[in-house]
């Protein structure tokens, strides 16, 4: 177990993460970074707003970056894939 | 040291009962300190004591097999655990975990009851509190069917705070995030926009309420019911 610090990058700013979250490894803080920015995404939609979060950064307890999460990953690829293009 | 005279008990229910009742469970009641994490009840386990906190806060959870959990019910000193013992129940489906440091008394489960046997006024009194968690748990659904993470946070603050003394909260996002049933993160993020509108200030370990008014403002309706029923009940809290 470790803790893993889930930074959110916004366009304007990073919201620090003071607590982390105590995680078996790091594709288990991925899954977690995953689940929270749907969430994030989610609410954002329903309200017919932009989230403001872009991405997740997750760090370790000393700082340093593991791994960042982008929330245009984390949307089902229906949504995300663009139409095929029109040959003619 | 013999037990407080009812005029200094801490516990709002316990002081707000008939001077008899209260007589009758005193020479019963045994001091206790609660650490964060203790757990009181576990769910579908029989229990032998309910608790009366005077400082802290219990913290009622319902879980699934796979431990998805949600936090159904908080009590402070403003009642008791273990409600199953007044219903008939000898067992729980809630699990009851201290979730901020305390201390007050506990009962034994058999002299809770032997005492209710002797005065019907004792089991009216803490039934009027098993009536406000249940209006306490249904605005719960209602706020958690129809809100956004950032208004049932608005409400779960001001229910911690109404249960603390200042304004000071040490309360961790993890805790928040199983009371709400959402990531952690989205906790931490719920907590950045209370902060941008100037209602907290969270620092690490440490949520300080700084506009209460505003806080059930932006509740929007889900915090108030639950707190004038036990006004109207049992008394005023504080």
């Amino acid at each position: 177990m470790a803790r893993y610090f889930f930074h959110q990058r916004t366009r304007d700013a990073t919201i620090e993460d003071p607590e982390g979250s105590e995680l078996p490894d790091l594709e288990a803080a991925s899954a977690e970074a995953t689940t929270a920015a749907r969430q994030l995404i989610a609410a954002a939609v329903l309200r017919g707003i932009d989230p403001v979060g872009t991405a997740f950064d997750i760090a370790d307890d000393r700082g340093n970056l593991l791994l960042s999460v982008a929330f245009r990953d984390v949307l089902p690829p229906s949504i995300c894939d663009p139409q095929p293009r029109n040959p003619w | 040291m013999a037990n407080p005279s009812q005029s200094y008990v801490r516990n709002c229910l316990l002081s707000a009962l008939p001077a008899e009742a209260y007589e009758l469970l005193r020479p019963h009641l045994e001091p206790c300190a609660f650490p964060k994490g203790d757990v009181l009840i576990r769910a579908d386990e029989p229990f032998t004591h309910v608790h009366f906190l005077d400082r802290g806060i219990g913290s009622m959870i319902v879980a699934t097999p796979d431990s998805r959990r949600v936090e159904v019910g908080i009590f402070g000193r403003d009642g008791m655990s273990g409600i199953g013992a007044l219903l008939g129940a000898s067992r729980m489906a809630q699990q009851t975990v201290i979730q901020m440091a305390g201390d007050g008394h506990r009962l034994e489960v058999a002299a809770l009851q032997a005492a209710i046997a002797q005065a019907p006024a004792l089991h009216h009194k803490l039934l009027n509190f098993v009536q406000t968690l249940m209006t306490q748990a249904s605005f719960t659904a209602l706020s958690n069917a129809n809100q956004l993470v950032e208004e049932r946070l608005a409400r779960w603050l001001l229910m911690c705070h109404d249960r603390t003394e200042g304004d000071a909260l040490h309360i961790t996002h993890e805790f928040l995030s199983i009371m709400l049933a959402v990531q952690r993160p989205s906790v931490t993020s719920a907590l950045h926009v209370l902060e941008g509108n100037g209602f907290i200030r969270g620092t690490r370990g440490t949520i300080t309420i700084l506009d209460r008014g505003a806080l059930v403002e932006f509740a929007d309706g889900a915090y108030g019911a639950p707190e004038d029923e036990y006004r109207r009940l049992i008394g005023e809290p504080n």
